[in-house]
């Protein structure tokens, strides 16, 4: 194997370099020194047992596991989950959860109500009053305000979700039981609070 | 300039390697056996990094720890470490209570198995695992 020698090299102690023991090794010439210096030794065996792992590989039939695809597409939902969190309120160090996670257990709470089947969500924090007075002003005004924001009150949120409802379903028992059913999600689940809830019913269903 | 031999450099570097691998191994384990932890979840460096530790150990037969999810980083000193958690909650339980536990149990791991300082344990719940709820 030719080395490119215009690369740094790797100096051993002994003032040798690792690339003059793999050439060594490549030429199956193992010098006097090598053989004496404890240096050279171990990265000779270094070397040797980097070979045998290679090769060992090389030889590996192996065929991708069932479970790689789902690995692969779990690694991607996290990348694009990582800039879209929700914070948690756990104390001094930073704690998150994915804003899409939220949604589906939303959307689920929603769809135990029967009648109601839930389409979008949107979860969005809203500005805590105390570090910023300007934006408390419409808080609670929504369509299900929860229970008010206090002193050392947990983070609060807006929820946006559309839904299905079932043809003949009286509208206003069953959007009270949808808008508990995510306050409650929102309150035991995750820990924040649902402070404004607006549900838009976008189509009917006949069974 | 002050420079180091190659090869203490190059060591250096390494017991910089091993001791945040030993501090990840820890906060892994201890997160893992926090209730509510379904499992920790890599993003798609920490998956590379998983899948060629799963290919060395078929090589070398090496047992190397399972640290996928886990990111931990040594201050300039080596003396103190900032933690990073990315994981899968069940859904029978709060987030905001798993994640304060998953923080509390990493830094008293970490702290007793390596001796280092923890500055920052940073959690993320990547995922709610539903299945529970539907079953």
């Amino acid at each position: 194997m030719a080395l490119d020698r215009t690369a740094p090299a790797h100096e051993l102690p002994c003032g040798r370099h690792v690339e003059d023991v793999l050439d060594e090794l490549d030429h199956g010439t193992v010098s006097g020194h090598t053989r004496s210096c404890a240096h050279c030794t171990t990265a000779r065996h270094g070397i040797e047992a980097l070979n045998e792992a290679t090769r060992i590989l090389l030889d590996d039939p192996v065929e991708p596991e069932p479970g790689l695809v789902d690995r692969i597409m779990s690694a991607v939902r996290v990348e694009i989950r990582h800039s879209e969190g929700l914070t948690l309120p756990t104390g001094a160090d930073h704690a998150d959860i994915s804003i899409r996670a939220v949604a589906s257990l939303l959307r689920f709470a929603a769809d135990t109500v029967p009648g109601a089947r839930a389409r979008h969500c949107r979860v969005e924090p809203l500005p805590d009053p105390e570090t910023d007075p300007g934006a408390g002003a419409g808080a609670g005004a929504g369509a299900g305000a929860g229970a008010g924001a206090g002193a050392g009150a947990v983070p609060a949120v807006r929820i946006d979700m559309t839904l299905t409802v079932r043809y003949g379903t009286p509208l206003e028992p069953l959007l009270e039981q949808v808008r508990a059913q995510l306050v409650a999600a929102m309150a035991g689940h995750i820990g924040l609070e649902a402070r404004t809830v607006n549900l838009d019913v976008v189509d009917l269903w006949d069974e | 300039m002050n420079q180091q031999p190659v090869n203490q450099q190059v060591s250096s570097r390494t017991v910089r390697y091993n001791t945040e691998v030993a501090a990840a191994s820890a906060a892994a384990d201890a997160a893992r056996a926090t209730p509510g932890v379904v499992r920790l979840q890599p993003g798609l460096w920490g998956l590379v990094q998983q899948l060629s530790r799963e290919m060395w150990e078929r090589a070398t037969g090496t047992r190397y720890p399972d640290i996928a999810g886990v990111e931990a980083t040594l201050d300039a000193d080596g003396t103190a470490v900032d933690l990073d958690i990315s994981m899968v909650l069940h859904s029978g339980h709060n987030a905001t209570a798993v994640s304060a536990a998953v923080q509390e149990s990493a830094r008293i791991a970490v702290t007793a198995l390596t001796g280092l300082a923890v500055t920052t344990v940073t959690t993320h719940i990547t995922d709610i695992d539903l299945a529970p709820l539907l079953a």
